[in-house]
């Protein structure tokens, strides 16, 4: 059924139809109308699970943890300084191989104080095993909760779904709402190899000596290098179910580009606007999407930008000291590329703590972009000393 | 050993069947909690010694004669206490906040009111004797506990029904007879030995009593009025409150005029006007102060203003006046209120020329009452920290021991004594101070340690109203002494006991255990035992204790 609604809605029908068990959570803005939905869902019987209140983040993940470890599907969400809380949890959950599936509006961390966008809570995120989505659209938001409970119960790996905090939680979109019965055969009830079980008394998590534990550390990452061929194929059933599927890196106008933007999240959707303005002003420009961060897909990274002249990392985060984040993983990836292969790779950060990122902003990215005007790494429209400008353009 | 190890063998999570016990996490501690006892603000602020909390406890499980036989286990009177009591333990309540405090005294009066096996076993005869001198509250809960500790009493009294000025001076709307005679006759039945109609002094001297017994305990109570020292008191209409008090409660009905003033503002005051109003009489009430420096119990004050009684504050007594020999009203001063007194209350001072007349044909004066040593030795002093006289032997107990005025305080003052007297009876010696009520607790509780409000967990209680205690309707107290005050059912009594936080109190709701993330709390018979091989200390059990029964102290190695 389609409806209007926005983000936040998107991913509380997603839990609904997943069939989560149990939710906790704590609110914050801008996450807060996600655990409103389900709380409404729950209290009006459209969704059978167990609705816990606690008194933070950290305890709300702690619930998630406990119920997950007796079998149950769980949901939490939540935003900056909540993620941040969790974060001695956020590891137990992927060490203790949890199919919890989190929603985390990325919101900008304090101070100063804000409430809006950016990457950086979830980036501070990266190395804790779990597996992380950038969402651009409500449709996909919805889509990718279902997904991810599919593969985190496959793997037995944790999922943060993400989202742009207001950008996407608060705008309303047509959303395909499916079925609850084709969610049913999609995804079939939970059952952990390994759970609470009062006949089988047992300690979870227990002391492991060095003899063993670089082996549970090795697991985790055999389970991240499965996780990727299983998020092709859990997208591909999608796709078969629902006309709908993502992959791990999504494309657009690639192809024939000469210069290519890469981004997450929704400046990824705004750039597809800036491309198609550009590409009548006869740039041969493009947009290429990272979906699926964790797993890194760096091959399909490097298969998709592989021949290209440029590309231009727009990171709405920021590893201080050094540079934006899928900047240096894209890098990365493409750094075992032959030279020739080889793209150019500058990287510009914008849109810190909600800052917009117009159609604009990136066209005139691209534009610079394309006549070789950005230097390696720069800040877009913020205040700067005036050193810095004249050496962004001199790099020409 | 790492290349026997294959990869596949582990599980892909650590996961162990082997029992934790094997981890002695309680070597990690600095600091271990102790279940302990503390005291609740109920029974830290009951003179009598009521062990408030855990009577409840045994009620709100159902225990009802349990809990009735706790409750008298020192205090003889309970039913008595639970009508006449200002329950003071009421006040620091700490459900207040939460729907209001527990009604203590209705419980007490419904537990006083228990029939059965509620009455302890004497202790084995010790072969000593014991005079009590007063039959009043102090001398019936010395003779029960000195009784219950197996010597032989005697009670002295010269009043034809033992009970002092339970009987003489509180009417009956307040306390019925038959509940006074109920629990006398329980006292009785242990072997307390009651002569009435005696009194020490006429009918038997000081000395031959004190040589007759192995100890004397004096409690003969506050009885003789003060006078009012103005003009025009000698008239036959003027009265002294406390013998008009006792005639009127005797059944006696003399003669009264219609319309009579009442002067003063405690007990007697309240009861010789609502006593007054019951026989036909008009009172009106003269206080030199205001409501607020009444030194009557409030709830007798709010029961004579419901009954219409009228009341004269900021007035002073001046002069009796008279036309033809006969009362034609009270001339009083208009006081005002100046820098308080010793008591700590204001002190009244006159306004000049502010002289007005209250009519009435007659005068009761009910100005607080002094005890009457006459028969007796001059010098016995008012007892020291043991409540022993000056003599040898001699004991004293209730207001003539610290004049606190109220039955409770006397119960509490009795039990005292008697434990002081006891200790004197089986050593010879004694104590340097009499023990506090609370200390001859059988439960062992850290008196130190008062449970506060901020003590509680009170995520762990709900808000619940305190009931309703319905009252006899003013237009049906005139004319009849009919208990005022309803009393309550079994139910009512043990929903209230279950309204009682149990403060300082485990009633084994096994929170700790719940909570302990060690599993090193275990249920034995009677509470818990905390497995200090692997409590870590860590204090959740301390911190999720709703009522504070649970301490932490340093652990030194």
């Amino acid at each position: 059924m389609k409806s209007v609604i926005k983000g936040n809605s998107a991913v509380a029908h997603g839990v609904r139809l997943a069939r989560a068990q149990v939710i906790a959570a704590y609110p914050i803005t801008p996450q807060t109308s996600i655990i409103e939905d389900l709380a409404s869902f729950v209290a009006q019987g459209q969704l059978r699970a167990t609705f816990v209140k606690v008194e933070s983040e950290h305890s709300a993940l702690a619930a998630c943890i406990g119920a997950a470890s007796a079998g149950a599907r769980v949901f939490t969400a939540t935003s900056a300084q909540g993620l941040a809380l969790m974060h001695e949890l956020i590891h137990w959950a992927a060490g203790a191989r949890l199919p919890i599936v989190l929603a985390d509006v990325n919101r900008a961390m304090a101070p100063g104080w804000s409430i809006w966008t950016d990457q950086n809570d979830t980036l501070s995120q990266r190395d804790t095993g779990w597996m992380q989505v950038y969402c651009a659209s409500s449709q996909e938001v919805l889509d990718s909760v279902v997904q991810a409970y599919k593969v985190s119960e496959k793997v037995l790996l944790p999922t943060m779904i993400v989202l742009d905090a207001f950008f996407l939680s608060h705008t309303h979109e047509v959303v395909d709402i499916p079925e609850q019965e084709l969610v049913d055969r999609f995804l079939p009830p939970l059952d952990l190899p390994l759970k609470l079980d009062i006949q089988r008394p047992g300690a979870f998590g227990n002391l492991v000596f060095p003899d063993r534990y670089m082996e549970f550390r090795y697991k985790i990452e055999l389970a991240h290098r499965e996780a990727l061929e299983v998020w092709r194929q859990v997208d591909e059933e999608w796709g078969r179910l629902t006309g709908r599927s993502y992959g791990l890196v999504d494309s657009y106008k690639v192809e024939d580009a000469d210069t290519v933007l890469l981004t997450a999240g929704t400046p990824a959707s705004t750039a597809r606007v800036a491309v198609d303005r550009l590409r009548e002003e006869g740039l041969a420009v493009g947009v290429v999407r990272l979906r699926v961060f964790r797993p890194f897909p760096g091959a399909d990274l490097a298969r998709v930008l592989a021949g290209r002249r440029r590309v231009v990392v727009l990171d709405r985060n920021c590893s201080y000291g050094h540079h934006g984040i899928f900047h240096q993983e894209t890098k990365s990836a493409l750094y075992d590329l032959p030279e020739r292969r080889r793209p150019q790779l500058v990287g510009v950060i914008a849109g810190l703590g909600g800052r917009d990122i117009t159609a604009g902003d990136i066209a005139a990215i691209l534009r610079k972009a394309s006549h070789g005007e950005l230097a390696p790494v720069s800040w877009w429209n913020v205040l700067q000393p005036e050193e810095e400008l004249e050496a962004a353009v001199a790099c020409k | 050993m790492a290349s026997e190890l294959r990869l596949e063998d582990l599980s892909y999570v650590p996961f162990s069947e082997k029992p934790t016990t094997a981890i002695k996490t309680g070597t990690w501690k600095y600091v271990e909690p102790f279940y302990q006892n503390a005291l609740p603000p109920c029974a830290a602020a009951c003179p009598a010694g009521n062990d408030i909390s855990y009577g409840l406890l045994l009620l709100a499980k159902g225990q009802v004669v349990e809990a009735a036989r706790w409750w008298r286990r020192r205090n003889p009177i309970p039913a008595t206490l639970g009508r006449v009591c200002p329950h003071p333990c009421e006040n620091p309540c700490n459900r207040e906040p939460l729907g209001g405090a527990i009604a203590v005294s209705m419980v007490e009066r419904f537990l006083g009111d228990v029939e059965g096996d509620v009455v302890p076993q004497p202790a084995p005869p010790t072969g000593k004797k014991v005079a009590v001198v007063g039959s009043g509250p102090a001398g019936l809960a010395a003779a029960y506990n000195l009784r219950l500790a197996g010597h032989e009493v005697r009670v002295f009294d010269d009043k034809p029904a033992p009970g002092g000025y339970l009987r003489t001076g509180i009417p009956e709307y307040r306390l019925p007879r038959p509940v006074l005679d109920r629990e006398v006759q329980m006292i009785a039945r242990l072997g307390v030995v009651f002569q009435q109609g005696v009194r020490v002094g006429r009918d038997v001297s000081f000395e031959e009593l004190r040589a007759s017994h192995d100890a004397v305990i004096l409690a003969l109570g506050f009885h003789k009025s003060r006078a009012l020292g103005i003009p025009g008191e000698d008239h036959p209409h003027v009265y002294n409150g406390v013998k008009l008090l006792e005639q009127l409660l005797a059944g006696e009905r003399p003669s009264l005029p219609p319309r009579m003033t009442v002067v003063g503002g405690g007990n007697t005051a309240m009861d010789v006007a609502r006593s007054l109003l019951r026989v036909g009489v008009s009172p009106v009430v003269v206080y030199r102060r205001t409501r607020a420096e009444m030194p009557a119990i409030a709830a007798e004050v709010e029961d004579a203003l419901a009954e219409g009684i009228p009341f004269e504050f900021l007035a002073a007594p001046v002069r009796v006046v008279m036309e033809n020999g006969a009362i034609v009203g009270l001339e009083c001063q208009r006081m005002q209120l100046g820098e308080p007194d010793a008591s700590g209350r204001r002190r009244p001072v006159p306004v000049p020329g502010s002289e007005f007349v209250v009519p009435c044909q007659g005068v009761v004066t009910a100005l607080g009452e002094v005890v009457d040593l006459e028969g007796l030795p001059a010098d016995l002093g008012t007892g020291d920290a043991r409540q022993a006289s000056t003599l040898l032997g001699v004991f004293v107990a209730g207001d003539m021991a610290d004049g606190a005025g109220t039955v409770t305080a006397a119960v509490g003052s009795g039990i005292r004594v008697a434990s002081v007297v006891d200790a004197f009876l089986k050593s010879g010696g004694l104590p340097v101070q009499a023990p506090t009520v609370q200390e001859l607790w059988p439960r062992q509780v850290s008196l130190r340690r008062k449970v506060e409000f901020s003590n509680l967990n009170t995520a762990y209680f709900r808000p619940l109203p305190r009931p309703e205690i319905h009252h006899l309707s003013p237009e049906l107290r005139r004319g009849s002494f009919a208990e005022v005050v309803q009393g309550w059912d079994v139910e009512a009594a043990v929903q209230e006991a279950r309204r009682c936080l149990a403060c300082g109190t485990c009633n084994e709701c096994s929170n700790c255990l719940y909570f302990c993330p060690d599993v090193a709390i275990h249920r034995v018979d009677g509470g818990f035992v905390i497995d200090r091989e692997h409590c870590k200390g860590c204090g959740i059990c301390v911190q999720e204790c709703p009522r504070s029964a649970l301490e932490l102290r340093e652990v030194t190695r």
